[in-house]
C-alpha cells in the first residue's frame, strides 16, 4: 500500500469508510460460518449446510467473472465438474478394496471390461494430486478456451453461447466414455478425504470446517483480487472493453485471469461438493445446474462476491424447506425469483444493502456535517 | 524532428476508400489540426494511428519504429493515447477509479495484481484533477456526471495517461463558451509537451489553438500550411467551393 498519510483528496474519508464496510461484512459473515458448528451438533444439518456452502463459493465464482469482468459463463459446471471428478477418482481408489476390484481397479471399470487402470487414473491414487488437480485442471482448461475466445475478442452473448455449448460436449463426453468416468452413474461410494491424519466425514464438524474454510479464504481472496487495480482494470472491461485497450491493457490477458481464476474457485467448489455428497454424476456438468448458479449469483448480487455466495446459500435453503412441498414447480418459482430480481433489484440482495449503506452514510456525513462542507478530515474519519 | 509519420496510408471499406494515399508528418511536440468536411477521412485517420482500423496500404512510423500492424495496446504503451468523438468514461467506476485505470504505468496484469490504490492520488493525478476541477466529485460514479464534467473526466484521463502523442476527436463538441476556452489553455500548455493532433470544426478554437493545419479532402491532404496559407489556397476554394469556403464549413 502506498503511504496515506496525506489525503490530497478532500472525500478520501468517503471511500475509506465504504472499503472498511466491506471488509467488514466479509469478515462478519466468515466468522459467521465458522460458527455455525458451535450452534449445531445435528450431523445431517451440519452436512446440508456444508452442502449450501460449497454451492455458495460455486456462485461467488461466477460473480468473479460476470460481475466482475463481464464474462457470462453458463458453463461453470465444466469447472466445477473437473474439481469434482478429480477428487472423486482419488476417493474411489481410496475405497480399494471395497468399491474395488483385484488390482485396486474400481468396480465400474470391471463392469466395463477393462483389465488395468487407465493411465490418467494412476496419478489420482495421489490425494495430493488429486487436490491440485481438482484447482489447476479446471483453471487451465478455462485459460485456453479463454485464450482463443478472448483473443479473438469474443464477447456478450457469444461467450454465453460457446460456454454453454462447451458444458453440453463435455457432458456428453463423460456420459459417452463409461469405462473411465462411470458414465451416467458416475463415480459413486467414495471414500472419505484423509489429509495429515484428518478424516474428513462429510457429516462432521471437520468436513464443514473445510467448506467453511475454503469459502473463507475463496472470498477474502476474491476480495483482494477485486480491490487490486487489476479488479478495477476488469470492471472497466466490464464496462467498454473496447476502451480499455487504448489505455495501453492487453483486455485478453485480463479476460483470462477473471475467466480462468473464477474457474478454478469453481473447481474447488465441485470438490467439496462431490465429498459431501459422496459422489460425483454428469448432473454437476449439466445445464440445469449450471444455469442455476448463474441465478443464484444473480439474485444475491452478481457484483459482489459474498452477495452471489448468500445468494446461493438462500436459495439453496429455500428449497431445501420448500421443494418437498412444491417438488414438481420447485424449477418453475426458481425462475419465477429469477424474473422478479431481475425487474426488481438488478443489482440483486448486495445491490439493496449497498443502496441502504450509501444512504446511511450520506445521512450522517451530512449531519455531522451539519450541512457544511468545510469540516475537518480527522472528525470524518469515524462517519 | 518527425515524430509521426503516414506513408501513402490507404484503408478501403468495402471498395470505398476512406483514406486514399495519405502522407502526413508530424513534428515532436507539434499541435496539429486536421479539418476538412465530413467524410474527408478525419476520424479514419485517428482510428488507423491508434489502432482501431487496420489499414489496408501504407505505413506508420511512430518516432521511427514501424507500428503499422501493431494491436492497439501496444501502441498505446508506446505512447499513442485518443480521445473519442463520444465521451467514453467508465460509468460504473468512480471518478477515482476512472483516473486509476487511465494511469497506466505498468499494465501487465502480473503488476495491477499487486497495486492496492490507497484513497491518496499521486501527484500527478492530483495535479490532473485540480486543473480540470474535478477535485469535489473523486467518489462520483462518472454516470452521474454533467456532459461538461464527462468531458473533461475524459480529458483529464488522457491528461494522466500522459501520452507522448494525443489524438483528440472534437474536443470541445457540447462545452459552453467558458469550457472550450479553458480547453484551448489547456492544450496550449499541452504544446511542446506532448504532441497533439486535433480534428475539430470550430474554427474559433481551431485559430485559438493552431498552429499548422493540414485540410482532408476524400482521404487525401488537400493542403497543408498556417491558417492564413490554407485559407488563400486556391484547391482548398475549390473543394469547399459553394460552401463559402473553409472557414464557413
Amino acid at each position: 500500500m502506498p503511504a496515506a498519510d496525506t489525503p490530497v483528496a478532500p472525500r478520501a474519508s468517503m471511500t475509506r469508510t465504504k472499503s472498511h464496510a466491506q471488509l467488514a461484512a466479509y469478515l462478519v459473515f466468515c466468522v459467521a460460518i465458522l460458527a455455525v458448528p458451535t450452534f449445531v451438533d445435528d450431523a445431517f444439518l451440519l452436512n446440508k449446510y456444508a452442502r449450501y456452502l460449497a454451492l455458495g463459493l460455486a456462485a461467488a465464482a461466477i460473480s468473479l467473472s460476470w460481475g466482475y469482468c463481464g464474462i457470462l459463463n453458463l458453463g461453470q459446471g465444466v469447472s466445477f465438474g473437473l474439481g469434482a471428478y478429480a477428487i472423486a477418482m482419488h476417493l474411489k481408489l481410496e475405497t480399494s478394496p471395497i468399491h474395488t476390484g483385484s488390482g485396486g481397479l474400481p468396480d465400474f471399470m470391471m463392469w466395463n471390461n477393462l483389465d488395468s487402470l487407465p493411465w490418467f487414473w494412476v496419478p489420482f491414487q495421489s490425494g495430493a494430486f488429486a487436490l491440485a488437480a481438482g484447482v489447476l485442471l479446471p483453471g487451465l482448461v478455462a485459460a485456453l478456451l479463454g485464450w482463443f475466445m478472448f483473443r479473438a475478442r469474443i464477447t456478450g452473448v457469444y461467450v454465453a453461447i460457446i460456454t454453454l455449448a462447451m458444458l453440453v460436449v463435455v457432458n456428453l463426453l463423460v456420459v459417452d466414455r463409461q469405462a473411465y468416468t462411470g458414465g451416467f452413474n458416475g463415480i459413486t461410494d467414495l471414500a472419505w478425504l484423509q489429509v495429515g491424519g484428518v478424516e474428513f466425514d462429510p457429516y462432521g464438524p471437520a468436513f464443514y470446517y473445510l467448506c467453511a474454510g475454503s469459502l473463507s479464504v475463496c472470498l477474502l481472496l476474491g476480495l483482494a483480487l477485486t480491490r487490486s487495480k487489476a479488479g478495477t482494470i476488469m470492471q472497466a472491461i466490464r464496462g467498454d472493453g473496447e476502451r480499455v485497450r487504448f489505455f495501453g491493457y492487453d483486455v485478453a490477458a485480463y479476460q483470462i485471469l477473471a475467466f480462468s481464476v473464477s474457474a478454478a474457485m469453481a473447481g474447488i467448489a465441485g470438490m467439496l461438493y462431490a465429498m459431501v455428497l459422496e459422489f460425483a454424476a454428469p448432473t454437476f456438468m449439466g445445464v440445469s445446474l449450471s444455469l442455476s448458479m448463474v441465478i443464484w449469483a444473480a439474485v444475491g448480487g452478481r457484483g459482489s462476491l459474498l452477495g452471489a455466495a448468500i445468494g446461493a446459500i438462500l436459495v439453496n435453503f429455500m428449497q431445501g424447506s420448500l421443494s418437498e412441498a412444491f417438488l414438481d414447480t420447485w424449477q418453475l418459482l426458481l425462475g419465477a425469483i429469477f424474473i422478479l430480481v431481475v425487474v426488481f433489484l438488478p443489482r440483486g440482495l448486495a445491490g439493496l444493502f449497498e443502496a441502504g449503506f450509501e444512504r446511511l452514510s450520506r445521512h450522517r456525513a451530512s449531519s455531522a456535517a451539519g450541512g457544511g462542507a468545510a469540516v475537518p478530515l480527522d472528525t470524518r474519519k469515524g462517519a | 524532428m518527425t515524430y509521426l509519420e503516414l506513408h501513402g496510408l490507404e484503408v478501403s471499406f468495402d471498395g470505398f476508400k476512406a483514406v486514399n494515399g495519405l502522407d502526413l508528418s508530424v513534428a515532436r511536440g507539434e499541435l496539429r489540426c486536421l479539418l476538412g468536411a465530413n467524410g474527408a477521412g478525419k476520424s479514419t485517420t485517428m482510428d488507423l494511428i491508434c489502432g482501431r482500423t487496420r489499414p489496408t496500404g501504407g505505413r506508420i512510423l511512430l518516432d521511427g519504429r514501424d507500428i503499422t500492424y501493431e494491436p492497439e495496446y501496444e501502441r498505446a504503451r508506446r505512447g499513442v493515447g485518443r480521445k473519442f468523438q463520444v465521451p467514453s468514461v467508465f460509468k460504473e467506476l468512480t471518478v477515482r477509479e476512472n483516473l486509476d485505470v487511465a494511469r497506466s504505468r505498468h499494465p501487465s496484469p502480473l503488476r495491477t495484481l499487486r497495486i492496492f490504490t490507497g484513497p491518496a492520488l499521486d501527484d500527478r493525478v492530483a495535479e490532473v484533477v485540480e486543473l480540470v476541477g474535478l477535485d469535489d466529485e473523486l467518489d462520483t460514479r462518472a454516470g452521474y456526471l454533467s456532459h461538461g464534467q464527462t468531458q473533461w473526466l475524459e480529458i483529464a484521463m488522457l491528461l494522466v495517461q500522459d501520452s507522448a502523442l494525443i489524438l483528440m476527436d472534437e474536443p470541445t463538441a457540447g462545452m459552453t463558451i467558458q469550457e472550450t476556452r479553458k480547453t484551448s489553455e489547456i492544450f496550449n500548455r499541452l504544446r511542446g509537451r506532448h504532441t497533439l493532433i486535433v480534428v475539430e470544426h470550430d474554427m474559433a478554437f481551431v485559430r485559438e489553438i493552431a498552429q499548422t493545419i493540414t485540410v482532408l479532402h476524400q482521404g487525401r491532404c488537400l493542403s497543408e500550411g498556417t491558417i492564413a496559407q490554407v485559407e488563400s489556397d486556391p484547391r482548398v476554394k475549390e473543394a469547399y467551393l459553394g460552401s463559402g469556403g473553409i472557414t464557413h464549413a
